[in-house]
């Protein structure tokens, strides 16, 4: 409480100096009065007039900081997140925190709320009673933001938080060391709030055997075949002095394609470091693995996700051709059309016997880095293609194995047929055969593998609805295209191989062009080189021409398309959420279903279903009921994943008859952040509390409370101001005084 | 690549059959005759632009016979002639136009089919086969056709320019003349669908009967003719492989970089 007035000590002064000398002149004036009660009367008055003059001029103002009814309380922040249910020093942590607001409830007025995936007022101590601590996260900064909020006009004496401190959002620590300093963002927020933030920090650092991934991070987007940095973080707890090594694996998609060991001794918190490389567009899911050892407290905080969505940014072609000729020219402008195309090609310059003619001086010819390219490169680039390519020159057969491995692990291979290649060309009986979508024959008789014909094309039924294929809108119309083509001869020795899909034949059903799955990858078969004739037509009219070059870029471009999975030329199409999506809640996935012209489809009826991702060849164990595109083509779902891990989503649509489907990875996470780390970790705790100006206690809090504000109240509604000098008294007692000098001065006989 | 090609292809076997039975039945040179293009063999057609010379197929064969000698490139040894209003001109990719006199102007279908074959893939390499000296009348002619079919006019090609490396590292473009080292052509896009030399090609490669040379060249004498014939090889192999040897330059650098971006990862031996 305290005293103000109007004006500052000159102006005091001044006032004081006026009614001493108002005094003085009374004190003169009154002097002629024999009688000593007179004068000392008359003199009280006017010192009295003189007083209550002083009070109206100085403005007297009473400031009283007046505390509400029951003074402002401890905002208390009780961690209610699934880490706080795990057991620290043989309790639970959830009740080291409930003992501890008991505590600070009994020290001061408490405010309680918990906090954790959403921040919930729960008022009393009592409140507590019946929460369980279940939130998937931890995100202190929003339960201060929170606060901040729903503080109300009376503000807060200080905030408590009460927690294990392994926040997973903005505050998550990873790694050993101090925390990082705050953002400013969180230091404007702490700011605002104007008390101290204290913690009580539920944990301790008795070792368990433990080893947990805690976050498996990567950036959000990347770029097909682009390595990108993974870091894994991992704690391990307990297992000071052992020397055996850890296991961490990272999965893409459910398969397996990184692996490190790493000593188990060592900092007990560390950062696996990967370069990943993504091979397909698309969605995907990356899990960062320990094998669990046989004696560590739990194996459930082993793994951890991160989602990823994976773009192209260029295409990297390998092209290798057994000579020049139209169909590598053509191929190659039609590449080289692309601004987006990385082209390495080489080419078989020289004939045999060339030799008296062509020497290393003259030309420019350059040996084939075939190491460089199959040992060490051959994973960079998306499509590999051999054009009447054989396998005899530069020991190509050698490096099948690591061809093999590329396509097998999702690259896509592109063979363009000719007198020197596929049969003609030594691929029978080689490991190369075994991966293309045709089965080879062994040339008997006059059979050169090639034959120099006219030859008409057809579709086959597996052609008619394959996305590669679809040169014209509508199954008709594209069907009439494909009679309209022709091509000057075609590799013989060929026939439908186990796997692939044979999609165009000449009139005597012999494969022309073939596609089949490979593992993660996929190959094609052109089995011709005059396609090019289509990019060059000998036709005499213009707009036949102009359709037939327009075929010959459609169908590369389309079979480009498919065999590096591009989702663009997928006739059903999902979107689905990046990151994976809590347990318990929906995930919103979209799915759009076009023709193989890309037209959207509507009205197309649809299922889906869920099967685990690991095991990809199970078909999902229960299909929705039927629901339908809309009018562009879009079906939007809501699905409830019947439990946590890695599930592949397939959609079905039933399109002109023909079931056709999709596949998309889908991320359930249960906690899983929340129970990665095991170990409770105060530094972020710390961290906020040092920014804040509070402290931060083990366990439970000081037997004296905590501090509090001291200096400016939180609200300026706290101060009251007390005008005193304009009350009514003030003037009614001024004029009583003077009326009672005018009367008593008149009767004594004064002026 | 400099590697041979392999042993395996039936298809080497009946070419140097193919050559054994030109020369033992004279048959070549032979005069300018239509054939059906093969879906993977090289023609040079002869584009009939007024009269070319009946040893214009002659060289042509001969020129085939280079190529297949010294590259891959699998050459067809027959030179179909065709002209330039005919349908059939799009079944040749590869043109090529030599005249001594004054040609003839084109007819507007033969503008405009041109136009539509060098604009969409096709290649013309025009060769002034005057004798003593460059014809100026053929010269005048092509420069006014060739105005008809492109809005350029002819262009010098760079001395740096692909076409100088495409298989022989050459300094200069002459034949069987070496009036000018430069070539001219038209570029269409990013290459030259017109090239142009007005050194007499075809004269340095003309062959006799019995195979020796026909045609004295000057100055330069036999190391002149060896250098046409490697001009007469980039020629074709520029039109087959456009910028292919500018992407060496590249290839190591492109092979490198995709190295160094990779870490010391260790494989999932295991995967499937």
């Amino acid at each position: 409480m305290e005293w103000a007035v109007a004006f500052g000590w000159g102006g005091r002064i001044a006032v004081v100096v006026m009614l001493a000398a108002t005094v003085a002149l009374a004190a003169w004036n009154v002097r002629t009065l024999a009688s000593k009660r007179r004068r000392a009367a008359l003199l009280g008055l006017r010192l009295a007039t003189a007083a209550a003059l002083g009070l109206v001029i100085a403005q007297p103002t009473w400031v009283s900081k007046v505390e509400h009814a029951g003074g402002r309380r401890v905002a208390v922040l009780v961690d209610a997140s699934a880490s706080m249910a795990q057991v620290s020093a043989g309790a639970r942590r959830w009740d080291a925190a409930a003992r501890a607001v008991t505590e600070l409830a009994r020290l001061h007025p408490v405010d309680v709320h918990t906090f954790g995936t959403r921040t919930e007022h729960v008022g009393a101590l009592a409140g507590l009673q019946g929460v369980l601590p279940d939130q998937a996260h931890t995100d202190l900064v929003a339960a201060l933001g929170s606060l901040v909020d729903t503080r109300g006009p009376r503000g807060i004496a200080a905030a408590v938080v009460i927690s294990d401190g392994l926040d997973t959002e903005q505050l998550a620590v990873s790694g050993s060391g101090e925390a990082p300093p705050l953002d400013s963002a969180v230091t404007a927020l702490i700011e605002r709030l104007r008390v101290p933030v204290h913690a009580v920090f539920i944990g301790d650092r008795a070792p368990v055997r433990d080893v947990a991934v805690v976050a498996a991070r990567a950036a959000p987007f990347g770029f097909t075949r682009t390595f990108m940095p993974l870091d894994v973080d991992i704690e391990v707890s307990g297992y000071g002095g052992r020397r055996e090594a850890l296991t961490v694996t990272v999965a893409d998609n459910g398969r397996p394609v990184l692996t490190r060991e790493v000593p188990l001794d060592g900092p007990p918190r560390r950062t696996v470091s990967f370069e990943f490389q993504p091979l397909h567009v698309g969605v995907h899911v990356i899990e960062a693995t320990i094998a669990a050892l046989p004696d560590e407290a739990t194996a459930a905080n082993n793994h951890a996700w991160a989602g990823l969505r994976v773009v192209r940014d260029r295409l990297r072609v390998l092209h290798l051709a057994g000579h020049p000729s139209w169909d590598t020219r053509f191929l190659r402008l039609h590449l080289r059309g692309s601004p987006a195309v990385d082209l390495v090609s080489f080419y078989v310059m020289v004939g045999q016997g060339a030799g008296a003619y062509v020497s290393a001086d003259d030309t420019t010819l350059i040996p084939f880095p075939n190491r460089e390219i199959f040992e060490e490169s051959l994973t960079s680039f998306d499509l590999v293609i051999f054009q009447d390519f054989p396998l005899g020159p530069f020991q190509v057969e050698q490096y099948l194995p690591q061809l093999r491995e590329y396509v097998v692990g999702g690259g896509a291979f592109l063979v363009v047929g000719g007198r020197q290649a596929l049969a003609a060309g030594g691929y029978y009986g080689t490991p190369l055969a075994q991966w293309l979508p045709v089965r080879l024959a062994s040339l008997a008789g006059d059979d050169v593998g090639y034959v120099d014909a006219a030859t008409s094309l057809a579709l086959t039924p597996a052609g008619q609805h394959h996305p590669v294929t679809a040169l014209e809108s509508g199954v008709d119309a594209n069907a009439a295209a494909w009679t309209r083509r022709t091509l000057a001869g075609r590799n013989t020795a060929l026939a439908a191989g186990e796997g692939g899909s044979v999609l165009v034949t000449d009139q005597g059903g012999h494969p022309v062009i073939a596609v089949g799955e490979v593992g993660e990858g996929r190959s094609a078969v052109i089995g011709t080189d005059s396609l090019w004739t289509w990019a060059f037509p000998p036709t005499a009219g213009s707009e036949a021409r102009d359709e037939t070059r327009t075929h010959y870029h459609r169908l590369l471009d389309q079979l480009t398309a498919w065999l590096l999975h591009d989702p663009d030329l997928d006739r059903v199409r999902i979107e689905v959420p990046v990151d994976p999506v809590d347990l318990g809640s929906a995930a919103l996935v979209r799915v759009q279903v076009r023709g193989g012209d890309g037209a959207v489809l509507p009205n197309v009826l649809l299922r889906y279903g869920l099967a685990p991702l690991h095991e990809p060849q199970v078909e999902p164990a229960q299909w929705s009921p039927p629901l339908t595109t809309n009018e562009q083509g879009d079906a939007d779902l809501r699905i409830q994943p019947p439990g946590a891990g890695l599930w592949l989503l397939t959609v079905e649509a039933s399109i002109a008859g023909q079931p056709v489907r999709a596949t998309a990875p889908l991320g359930v996470d249960a906690s899983g952040r929340e129970r990665a780390r095991c170990i409770p970790d105060d530094r972020a705790l710390a961290a906020v509390a040092r920014a804040a100006g509070g402290k931060v206690w083990p366990w439970v809090p000081p037997r004296t409370g905590v501090p509090i504000a001291t200096a400016e109240l939180a609200d300026g509604g706290e101060r009251i101001h007390t005008d005193l000098w304009s009350h009514p008294a003030v003037l009614t007692v001024l004029v009583a005084l003077l009326g009672a000098e005018w009367v008593l001065r008149r009767r004594w006989g004064l002026a | 690549m400099s590697c041979p090609r392999p042993r395996h292809t039936d298809f080497r076997i009946w070419r140097w059959a193919w050559l054994v039975g030109l020369l033992s039945a004279g048959a070549w040179p032979g005069g300018a005759r239509a054939a059906e293009p093969l879906s993977g063999g090289v023609h040079i057609a002869v584009l009939r632009v007024g009269s070319a010379g009946p040893d214009v197929a002659s060289a042509v064969a001969s020129w085939a016979q280079e190529l297949r000698l010294r590259t891959s490139i699998e050459v067809v040894a027959a030179a179909p002639s065709v002209r330039p209003d005919e349908p059939a001109l799009f079944a040749y990719p590869l043109l090529y136009w030599a005249g001594d006199r004054a040609a003839p102007a084109l007819t507007d279908l033969a503008v405009v089919q041109l136009r539509h074959h060098l604009a969409t893939g096709g290649s013309l390499i025009i060769d002034n086969t005057g004798r003593a000296e460059a014809s100026q009348a053929f010269d005048q002619s092509v420069r006014r056709e060739l105005l008809r079919v492109f809005p350029q006019s002819l262009q010098r090609v760079p001395a740096n320019h692909v076409l100088f490396r495409s298989f022989y590292r050459l300094d200069r473009a002459v034949g069987r003349r070496a009036d000018t080292h430069d070539a001219e052509g038209v570029r269409v896009g990013d290459h030259y669908a017109v090239i142009y030399t007005r050194n007499d090609l075809a004269g340095a490669l003309l062959r006799l009967p019995l195979g020796g040379f026909a045609l004295p060249v000057v100055p330069g004498g036999e190391a002149q003719r060896e250098h046409a014939m490697r001009f007469a090889i980039n020629t074709v192999v520029y039109a087959l492989c456009l910028d292919y040897k500018d992407d060496h330059t590249h290839v190591m650098h492109l092979l490198r970089h995709r190295r160094s971006t990779r870490a010391p990862v260790t494989p999932v031996t295991n995967a499937p």
